[in-house]
């Protein structure tokens, strides 16, 4: 140890001539020294500023280059200033358009997006409702309203009030709004999905497509194990892939060296167009062979069914057809993945699925040139077993699909592009690809890998966008998909930046543009854009809809017109026989029902009209009996039916906000319409897999969307239901309300009406749960089993909705929809009818919302200085609980319940008196004789998270010492304490025996009725005791009526004042009697008043000072030299007055913003001369001149000039301090710049005499034997 | 392989510590550690002996430990554009720490309960673990394997994390210590 040289403890590298070792810290020994470079590597890698072992903090010492002048010469420091000022304005620029790109342009092309899809569909709707077009459509209709608002003085307003930039802010602001809802919705589903695969048990949402039955429909049991291998294989290792890709990119790395790309780039680009065109060709030929054989169906994505032929098909799409290659693919490689199962079965799967793959790949452009029987051939030798291969195909499909769907858009491209390059090239873009399928989506860093492929070449992208249009119409409602799940991908990374330091602010401004190179800008607000045209175009919904709902329309029409002519010429044939009008309403009502009868199944209408027409041919007497009768229903039901066309037309064609907001829905339900038909109905046979692929992303989907519903509902429906129900059961306290005014003020603020609503919901029904907490708080546990605890830590909300069947959530929900009815019916209708019936004093409550009870804003000063301190001591939860458990016990006692609520046994509640006598009431003590012993024991819930059975009791009666009763309770509990086995919990934790007495059930009603009265009762006495009290205080001193929210609280001040007052004598007389020693004490009530007067005295003075004087000078002060000044000038008429008690308001709320806000230096050191100087002094100055000179001055200029005069004077040496302080340090980093050489460490030199005593032994040992090395 | 360059100082700080090793040895001869190959300094393996009166007793087991930096992470705001994030780029040791890793994983008690299979999703899923332990791929999760930056369990001091004075030694009887059994009461995932 002794010969070892001094290393660094970083490198440990030793000394060296032109690295020398410093010792900056108190560390000692091994890791004393350390290289200046490496410290500052490690202190810029750790961002730290302390040793990490001693924390003793590193100081280094500036050294300047000796050629720096003491002074630094004026020209320097203005050059310097030119340069900061050039770069600053550079950076402003910059900025400048960066916003104006991001806050300006990319809303005006959102809203442009929006406009156009609008105008598509209107322009269609129109177009199918063959009807002339009103001119004013949307797009003129911005112009023409801002062409009105014209108010114009001055040039500026010129500029802005023109049409023209009027109509472009307009359209940015409208952009603007729908940018942030479109951004703000999709953070929000994010998280929401985020937050269920957070909180969802494994398997439950990302595996929601393995059901175990279609597991079982593979039914051949080696392709079943198959399944599983390569299920459990795909979901594994990680490592795999991460070492799969590893060597992609060096396979990448190999050919192309990254740094000169463009050449490679652009032979690229030529080589994917010829390939196009190839593939155009390949195209041809497939779609011949196609023709040939039997025809197939549209499913490409399926071949082991359809043979060879799709085969073609798949190549071909993969190649030129990148929209809507995403089920070609997945079927393709599914197939590449089989076959290769089926061929080395022990091998593993992902390796060799990227081999199988990239063969796969390459041979089959070549061999389909060959002719498509050749490759059928080829196809077929590889699967020996078609219907294995099948299944398993199928079940692989969905392990694959789940995890790259979102990605496959943008995979393509990548893919496609490789092709046209040598192996190496096209190795990672595949290998890339399948290691990519195991990982999760939510996982932020396969995006990364994913895109890699467009980074790296971008014509790629391009050579996509070109292919889209040969995307077949299977594929439209796919991109929309995919488009959805990258948004929501994307904006993980979004998330993720948030969630990040300085790095991912950096990263963010390079993001935005605001750092890195300008053209980064314009390469991010592309996709952005192009998103947000998707995202939009998600909402093609509107005018697909609308196309719908002319299509509807026009059906109608038809129809109508078909049936009309029916009419026609049924009324021409029987004029004779039956007189028009009754033929007419008759057919009216015919028409009705078969309107009913052939729109859904859309059949012909001649059958049914040669129908009618039989009907009223052969029938006629039939007919001349009910006819009278149809006649008027007819007519009823042809005017509903026109008055129906009529709306909906109006709904089609019309412009407004609801039309608008009708066709949207109108869009959505018909999408859903056709989600459900696919999941359900196309799933049979040959669309299987296919309707398979596209499940499981939908399904995904499906699971967010229920529970944003369910929690949709559980915040904001459940609230504003309760809310309404709360308004309807109060609404008798108002003087002013009715039913009648609450719908008027609906009508005419619905918005705001919900808004009131949920608000007073929300707050109740946070109050309950608080409230059944504090229950929860007092009795055992588990009594309360059946309501869940939502504090339990195993509880889940999120699992719930998950796992259970949607019905049998709803199911709950009315149920606890139901339960909150029935609290705020039975809790608050009860209180406030209570508060009528007994307490006619204070009905009807005094609502006088806009009557103040002063000018001085009593409510805002009550608001910042008293509610503060009375929410921080006015803590009466303590002593409610008490008397809340007080009174639980009694009634629990009265009502023999004790043992249930509270656990334990009580003898004397465990039987029931046969005769009811005086001493039976008095004495505990009672014999057999007198007293029945009934009642049962039951083994109940000791937990309130206990497993329970479904549907069946949750109770065993047993015998006081645990043993069943009978053999049905024997079985039962033996089914229980399987149950919670199975659940991994302990019985006897879980369970417990308590009393039962007879008539349980009767007893726990009247128990909770009782609880509810005696709730009542406080709820309402703590309410109109407090107004009472605050009425009368206020009738002392006030002629009129106040507003009770003014009562209450005086009222709620006297009483807690009371209490207050009540509790200091009490601790008075305690003080007193604890202080005496043997001499007599004075009696309390001269103590008390002793005391209180000296308190009083103390208090007062505080108070008058502190809370009056000091607050009105502050006041003062600052009306003079700030406030009045400009009052004067704007107002010169208006007297200069000063109003105390205004002044002592004010004074009090800039005390109270000076305190809060930062630390203002004065604040310390006002005194009241100061205050008093700072107003008197000026004025006795110019009183005195006054006297002296004969000034004959303004009576105004006081105030007009000497105060604001000394203000500005004052500001301005302080700016100007100010200022001296910020151009000095400025001057010492333009020193830095130019001078600093560097930053030498410090080495901490041992200081024996000062540290000694502090470091103690140890220390002085330490220098001994350094001074003895040195000697 | 060896073209992997890495930096002359965690080259340089790496061939002393080997070389102390070597030279001391380990104390006890509880473990052995070094290269595996000469080529490749960037790789080691450590052989450590189960310490006596723990159910490791006898043992030897076999750890990689590679020193690699992290890859930047946060991902830049426009999505679509990806840096290289995952490229491995010349070990920063001794600014960064190394990864630990047994091969084959080790049965750690506080990671039997989860079983290799079900893992990965419970990595993701459960609350993050408290302290010292292996992952059941074998991952070994020690607080002074962290740098003061992460925190992946918000649990760990920062006084007990890594730094430049830590050595391979170090760390390795660091984790001796958590087989030795202090750290047997925090299951995982709970």
């Amino acid at each position: 140890m002794q010969e070892e040289q001094d290393t660094c403890r970083i490198c440990s590298a030793p000394a060296e001539p032109d690295q020398p070792l410093f010792y900056p810290c108190k560390c000692s020994g091994t890791i004393r020294y350390i290289h200046q470079d490496c410290l500052t590597t490690w202190l810029a890698h750790s961002k730290k500023k302390t040793c990490d072992v001693c924390k003793h903090p590193y100081s280094f010492t500036k050294v300047y280059s000796e050629d720096m002048p003491s002074r630094l010469p004026l020209l320097l420091l203005l050059r310097r200033f030119a340069q900061q000022a050039a770069v600053a304005l550079v950076f402003l620029l910059r900025a400048s358009i960066v916003g104006l790109i991001w806050l300006a342009f990319l809303p005006w092309a959102t809203i442009w997006t929006w406009r156009m899809y609008f105008t598509m569909g209107d322009s269609t709707a129109w177009w199918l409702s063959n009807r002339p077009r009103p001119a004013n459509s949307l797009l003129h209709n911005d112009a023409h309203a801002h062409q009105n608002v014209t108010g114009s003085n001055g040039t500026a307003n010129t500029l802005f009030s023109h049409p023209m930039v009027r109509a472009v802010s307009a359209d940015i602001v409208a952009g603007q709004i729908i940018a942030t809802v479109i951004v703000v919705a999709f953070v929000a589903v994010f998280l929401l999905r985020e937050w269920i695969s957070q909180n969802a048990r494994p398997g439950v949402f990302d595996d929601a497509e393995a059901p175990p039955e279609e597991r079982d429909e593979a039914a051949p049991a080696p392709a079943g194990d198959h399944v599983q291998d390569l299920h459990e294989e795909a979901i594994a290792p990680r490592q795999d892939a991460q070492r799969w890709r590893r060597r992609a990119r060096e396979a990448r790395g190999l050919p192309v060296p990254a740094v000169d790309h463009v050449q490679d780039i652009r032979a690229f680009r030529e080589e994917a167009i010829a390939l196009r065109r190839e593939a155009q060709r390949l195209h041809q030929r497939a779609r011949e062979a196609r023709e040939m054989p039997v025809p197939v169906p549209p499913a490409d994505g399926l071949l082991p069914q359809n043979g060879h032929v799709p085969e073609g098909m798949d190549i071909w799409s993969r190649t030129a057809n990148s929209e809507s290659s995403g089920g070609e693919d997945e079927g393709g490689d599914s197939e590449r993945k089989a076959k290769h199962i089926l061929k080395e079965k022990g091998k593993h799967a992902v390796a060799s699925g990227t081999d199988a793959g990239s063969s796969a790949i390459y041979r089959a452009p070549e061999e389909l040139e060959a002719g498509s029987s050749n490759l059928s051939g080829y196809f077929r030798q590889d699967s020996p077993d078609d219907a294995s291969a099948a299944d398993l195909i199928e079940d692989e499909d969905y392990v694959y699909f789940r995890d790259v769907e979102p990605f496959s858009t943008h995979e393509s491209p990548t893919e496609v592009a490789p092709n046209a390059e040598d192996t190496e090239v096209e190795m990672p873009g595949l290998q890339q690809w399948t290691d990519d399928e195991f990982e999760e989506p939510e996982d932020g860093d396969n995006i990364a890998v994913v895109f890699d492929g467009p980074a790296d070449g971008p014509v790629e992208p391009n050579d996509a966008d070109d292919q889209l249009p040969l995307g077949n119409d299977r594929g439209r409602d796919r991109p929309e998909q995919q488009q959805d799940m990258n948004v929501v991908v994307d904006l993980n990374d979004n998330d993720d930046m948030e969630g990040g330091m300085d790095e991912d602010m950096e990263g963010a401004l390079e993001a935005i543009g605001l750092r890195g190179p300008i053209h980064a800008v314009l390469q991010n607000v592309d996709p952005v854009v192009d998103s947000f045209m998707f995202l939009i175009a998600r909402l093609v919904v509107p005018p697909l809809s609308r196309l719908g709902l002319l299509g509807i329309a026009f059906f109608t029409r038809l129809l109508s017109i078909v049936i009309g002519s029916g009419n026609a010429t049924k009324s021409i044939l029987f004029s004779a026989t039956l007189y028009n009008r009754t033929i007419e309403t008759a057919s009216g009502a015919w028409n009705y029902v078969f309107i009913i009868l052939i729109s859904p199944t859309a059949a012909p209408s001649e059958p049914a009209s040669s129908f009618i027409d039989s009907v009223l041919a052969h029938d006629s007497a039939f007919m001349r009996v009910v006819d009278p009768l149809f006649a008027p229903i007819g007519e009823a039901v042809r005017l509903l039916w026109k008055d129906l066309l009529v709306t909906w037309e109006r709904l089609a064609l019309g412009d407004g906000t609801t039309e608008k907001l009708f066709a949207i829905s109108l869009g959505y339900m018909v999408d859903i319409l056709l989600v459900a038909l696919y999941l359900n109905v196309l799933t049979v046979g040959s669309m299987k897999s296919a309707g398979r692929a596209v499940r499981s992303a939908v399904r995904q989907q499906l699971v967010v969307v229920k529970v944003a519903a369910f929690i949709v509902v559980e915040l904001v429906v459940f609230p504003l239901g309760c809310g309404v129900m709360l308004d309807v059961c109060t609404v008798s306290l108002f003087p002013q309300g009715s039913f009648r005014s609450r719908t008027a003020f609906l009508m005419y603020a619905p918005l705001t009406t919900a808004f009131y609503h949920w608000v007073i919901g929300t707050m109740f029904m946070y109050q309950f749960a608080v409230l059944l907490a504090g229950f929860r708080s007092c009795l055992r546990p588990g009594a309360l089993w059946f309501i869940k605890d939502p504090q339990d830590q195993n509880f889940h909300p999120i699992r719930d909705i998950l796992e259970r069947p949607t019905l049998v959530h709803i199911r709950k929900l009315i149920f606890s929809a139901f339960m909150y009815g029935l609290v705020v019916a039975c809790g608050v209708a009860t209180v406030s009818g209570m508060l009528r019936i007994f307490s006619r004093t204070i009905m009807p409550f005094r609502w006088k919302i806009r009557e103040p009870l002063s000018t001085v804003p009593i409510d805002l000063l009550f608001l910042h200085l008293i509610l503060p301190y009375t929410l921080r001591y006015f803590r009466p939860k303590k002593i409610v609980k008490q008397a809340g458990v007080h009174v639980w016990k009694f009634l629990a006692m009265q009502l023999r319940l004790s043992s249930y609520l509270f656990g334990g046994r009580y003898s004397t509640e465990e039987y029931s008196l046969k005769k009811w006598t005086l001493r039976t009431l008095i004495s505990t003590n009672l014999d057999d004789t007198e007293v029945l012993h009934d009642g049962t024991f039951r083994r109940v819930p000791n937990s309130d998270n206990v497993a329970l059975l479904k549907d069946e009791l949750a109770t065993v009666e047993v015998d006081a010492e645990g043993v069943p009763v009978n053999d049905i309770e024997d079985r039962l509990m033996q089914r229980q304490n399987q149950e919670a086995e199975k659940a991994k919990r302990s019985i006897k934790d879980d369970y417990t025996i308590t009393y039962m007495p007879p008539r349980f059930k009767y007893r726990v009603i009247t128990f909770m009725v009782a609880i509810w009265m005696v709730c009542s009762i406080f709820l309402a006495s703590s309410l109109a005791i407090p107004i009472i009290f605050g009425r009368f205080f206020f009738k002392l001193f006030v002629p009129y009526h106040v507003h009770d929210g003014y009562s209450f609280i005086a009222g709620f001040y006297l009483l807690w004042g009371c209490w207050l007052l009540n509790m200091v004598v009490e601790r008075m007389d305690k003080h007193r009697q604890r202080r005496g020693g043997g001499e007599p004490r004075a009696d309390l009530p001269l103590y008390f008043a002793k005391r209180s007067l000296l308190w009083l005295a103390k208090a007062s003075y505080m108070t008058f000072f502190l809370g009056f004087v000091i607050p009105t000078l502050i006041a003062v002060v600052v009306e003079l030299y700030i406030v009045m000044p400009f009052r004067q000038t704007f107002y010169p008429d208006m007297p200069p007055r000063i109003r105390i008690v205004d002044m002592w308001a004010l004074g009090l709320l800039y005390t109270k913003i000076a305190l809060q806000g930062p630390r203002v230096r004065p604040v310390g050191r006002i005194t009241i001369a100061g205050l008093l100087a700072m107003i008197l002094l000026p004025a006795g100055v110019l009183w005195l001149v006054q006297r002296l000179v004969h000034l004959r001055v303004d009576q105004h200029f006081l105030f007009m000039h000497i105060y604001p005069s000394i203000f500005t004077f004052t500001a301005c040496t302080q700016v100007t301090f100010g200022l001296a302080g910020v151009i000095k340090s400025w001057s010492q980093t333009v020193r830095d710049k130019e001078f600093l050489v560097e930053m030498r460490l410090q080495n901490l030199d041992p200081e024996p005499e000062r540290e000694q005593d502090r470091r103690g032994e140890l220390w002085e040992v330490e220098t001994v034997k350094d001074e003895n090395e040195d000697d | 392989m060896a073209s992997r360059g890495g930096s002359a100082t965690a080259l340089r700080r790496l061939m002393t510590e080997y070389k102390q090793l070597t030279s001391q040895g380990a104390p006890d001869g509880m473990f052995e550690a070094g290269p595996i190959s000469e080529s490749d300094f960037f790789t080691w393996e450590a052989l450590i002996m189960g310490p006596k009166d723990t159910p490791f007793e006898g043992g030897v087991f076999v750890a990689k430990l590679t020193f690699v930096s992290d890859p930047p992470h946060g991902v830049p705001f426009p999505f679509w554009f990806s840096i290289e994030a995952h490229t491995e780029q010349p070990s920063d040791y001794p600014l960064s720490p190394f990864k630990m890793k047994f091969e084959p994983p080790l049965f750690h008690p506080n990671s039997e309960c989860c079983m290799p299979s079900e893992m990965t999703k419970r990595i993701i899923i459960s609350p993050p673990p408290r302290h010292p332990l292996v992952y059941a791929d074998g991952t070994v999760c020690i607080s002074i394997l962290h740098t003061p930056g992460d925190d992946p369990t918000m649990y760990e001091q920062a006084s007990e994390r890594w730094s430049p004075v830590q050595s391979v030694e170090k760390v390795i009887l660091s984790v001796i210590s958590m087989l030795a059994g202090q750290q047997f009461r925090v299951p995982f995932g709970m």
